[in-house]
């Protein structure tokens, strides 16, 4: 009799595991599988040609322009990700080192912009990188620049000081997380062991947030690498990703199956950033 | 005696803003001594250790090592090391690496270091778990750990915060056995913080019994159990008995139970008709059926009647009440014996005790 109720209870959590994964599976995998497919179809003339073959793939490999696009997005998720962990360690460490109500409210200054529309903020970052921007007018105002420069917007640096703009928090905030855990009374053995402040730091508080910092990297890395949006919308010409390589695929060019393809190379790469992020963010000492 | 070695803390002051967490702390530790911070929780003892280690600063008075004021010195140049509470290992050293930090950030040569971590492990009986990550080991391990992560230091003086308060009831009296002969065999001085009176009792020197912010009072373990000098530190160890009453002469005392002799030199202080308290130990207390009249007038009798027996093992605990004030029932320990206790509730009977074993508490006019 027992059997059978846990039998039926099994039954039961089986159905609300169902009910529960039904539609993420409806809207993100199966269109992803989709893309999967797609992938492996290809283009003859204006036709798609519904059979299995790597040709869309073979012409992705074999469009030098497509691959250096691809190798440059790469270099630019990785500098909006070492840009962010120079700017937001620091910012982090000082967050969780101030006390009282203080802290909340810089906590709740990095939440707010992510509560907000992404494209509104890409073009707020618009309007200061423009030539009459805030930027280029700080910068006259400091003496910096004679005249306003047009090196800020529709260029490669726009794409580059927008995403990290406007990712910082998705470093921050992790890090912060990983500063929070360590428990004061480990920085308190330190000194008592004789550990100077700097190495108290260097020793206690820099390896424990470092998981932290290694999940804010992947954010910034897998959140540049695979956006579209800023390179369109402050990129200008010059500003190419392949994420808008992979846009112009769907739109213009009409060639879903290389888009797929060139989708499931990208997909790969985040793939295989968030599991070497996972495994350097859980160390074997935290897995013990 | 020379200063050296000592520690001593001269009316320390702290406060966190409208709370005052101690007051007129003022406590000497001598070269080698195992003295015993105790008190109940909130009584302001880890306070008082935090402000030795150096974590946290007096709002007044003065902290003395060697004679010289410490005050000021961060607490990284202290040459004290605690013990915490929690252990505080570093999660992401292996136990090698955290015995051998303090070491490591004072510059000692690598072989040094390996040397003397290897010693200390040896020490607390750790020697082939170097390799190990925190993580994977027990509580009583861990306990050794930071014990070992201390001593390896060569600290003046090792400041101990509770740190057998997560062990379990045998493994903390083996550790209170192992901690006793350590701090015996290296001669450095503990200073240990616990709420545990038996734990005070069997390991310290001395003990300063701490409540609310100040300290009760500072005396070897049988002196704080045997002559407590206030009404917290009587009651705060173990089993006592409190009896009310105004000094009568010299050595008698009027109570509710009458007339009672005491013999004190505490007594001496208290002027006549003044009120005070007397503590009788429970196993100070001896229970007898004949009722023949008193030979020796140092000896106070009582007529009790018997409310109830309780068997606790090794003694059993009486409550007995006296026939002139039968709501204040007295507590007596009494050993216990496999063929049951003569007596049984509803008995009638003589409580005796000696003159020379009682203390007078003055009253302080707390209630108890």
């Amino acid at each position: 009799m027992s059997a059978a109720a846990s039998t039926g209870s099994y039954a039961l959590r089986l159905f609300w595991l169902a009910v529960v994964f039904a539609l993420p599976c409806l809207f993100i995998l199966l269109p992803m599988l989709a893309f999967l497919i797609y992938g492996f179809w290809h283009v003859e003339g204006a036709d798609i040609v519904r059979s299995f073959s790597f040709k869309s793939y073979l012409d992705f490999l074999g469009n030098e322009a497509y691959v250096a696009v691809f190798f440059r997005t790469l270099a630019l998720a990785a500098k909006v990700m070492v840009i962010n962990l120079v700017l937001g360690y620091p910012v982090a460490l000082f967050i969780s080192s101030i006390e009282g109500r203080m802290r909340y409210y810089l906590i709740l200054a990095l939440i707010v912009p992510l509560l907000m529309s992404y494209i509104i903020k890409i073009y707020a970052m618009r309007a200061i990188l423009g030539s009459k921007g805030l930027l280029n007018q700080a910068l006259l105002f400091l003496g910096v620049l004679d005249r306003p420069s047009d090196l800020f917007l529709f260029n490669m640096n726009a794409v580059l000081i927008t995403m990290a703009v406007i990712m910082l928090p998705f470093m921050i905030l992790p890090i912060f997380m990983a500063l929070e855990r360590i428990p004061k009374s480990l920085t308190d053995a330190a000194a008592d062991l004789g550990a100077t402040p700097w190495q108290r730091f260097r020793d206690i508080t820099l390896p424990m947030s470092l998981p932290g910092a290694v999940v804010g990297g992947m954010f910034c890395f897998v959140l540049a690498l695979g956006d579209f949006l800023a390179p369109e919308l402050v990129g200008g010409t010059q500003g190419f990703t392949f994420g808008r390589a992979i846009f112009s695929q769907f739109g213009m060019a009409f060639n879903w199956p290389l888009g797929a393809a060139m989708s499931v190379v990208l997909l790969i790469v985040a793939l295989a950033v968030i599991a070497a992020a996972g495994r350097i963010a859980n160390p074997r000492w935290q897995r013990a | 005696m020379t200063a050296e070695g000592r520690l001593e803390l001269i009316g320390i002051d702290k406060r966190y803003g409208e709370t005052t967490v101690l007051s007129g702390i003022d406590l000497t530790v001598e070269d080698g001594e195992f003295m015993t911070i105790l008190g109940p929780s909130g009584s302001g003892k880890t306070t008082v250790l935090r402000l030795i280690g150096g974590f946290i600063a007096p709002d007044g008075g003065e902290i003395r090592f060697d004679g010289q004021n410490i005050a000021d010195v961060p607490i990284h140049l202290r040459p004290f090391n605690t013990v915490f509470q929690d252990y505080a290992l570093f999660p992401h050293m292996t136990v090698q690496h955290n015995v051998g930090y303090g070491l490591m950030v004072r510059s000692t040569p690598a072989d040094e270091i390996k040397r003397r971590v290897g010693e200390a492990l040896d020490v607390v009986a750790l020697g082939d778990l170097g390799g190990r990550y925190p993580a994977q080991l027990s509580g009583g391990q861990r306990q050794r750990v930071a014990l070992a992560r201390a001593l390896v230091c060569e600290p003046k003086l090792i400041l101990l915060d509770e740190p057998l308060g997560a062990l379990d009831a045998e493994l903390r009296r083996q550790m209170q056995t192992f901690l006793k002969s350590l701090q015996r065999r290296v001669g450095i001085t503990f200073v240990f913080v616990t709420h545990d009176q038996e734990e005070a009792i069997t390991m310290s020197d001395r003990i300063s019994v701490m409540n609310e912010g100040v300290i009760e009072q500072i005396g070897r373990p049988d002196d704080i159990y045997y002559r407590p000098e206030s009404r917290f530190v009587a009651t705060f160890f173990g089993d006592n008995n409190l009896i009310a009453g105004r000094k009568a002469a010299d050595d008698r005392i009027d109570t509710g139970l009458g007339p009672i002799r005491c013999i004190d030199p505490g007594l001496g202080e208290i002027a006549n008709g003044q009120a005070l308290s007397l503590a009788v130990r429970p196993e100070s207390l001896q229970l007898d059926f004949d009722v023949d009249p008193p030979s020796d007038d140092l000896i106070n009798r009582i007529p009790i009647t018997i409310q109830s027996v309780e068997f606790v093992g090794s003694t059993s605990r009486v409550l007995a009440c006296p026939s002139s004030a039968p709501d204040q029932p007295l507590l007596v320990k009494t050993p216990s014996r496999m063929q049951g206790m003569p007596f049984r509730e509803g008995d009638p009977g003589i409580l005796t005790w000696s003159a020379e074993n009682s203390v007078v508490l003055p009253d302080d006019g707390s209630s108890k």
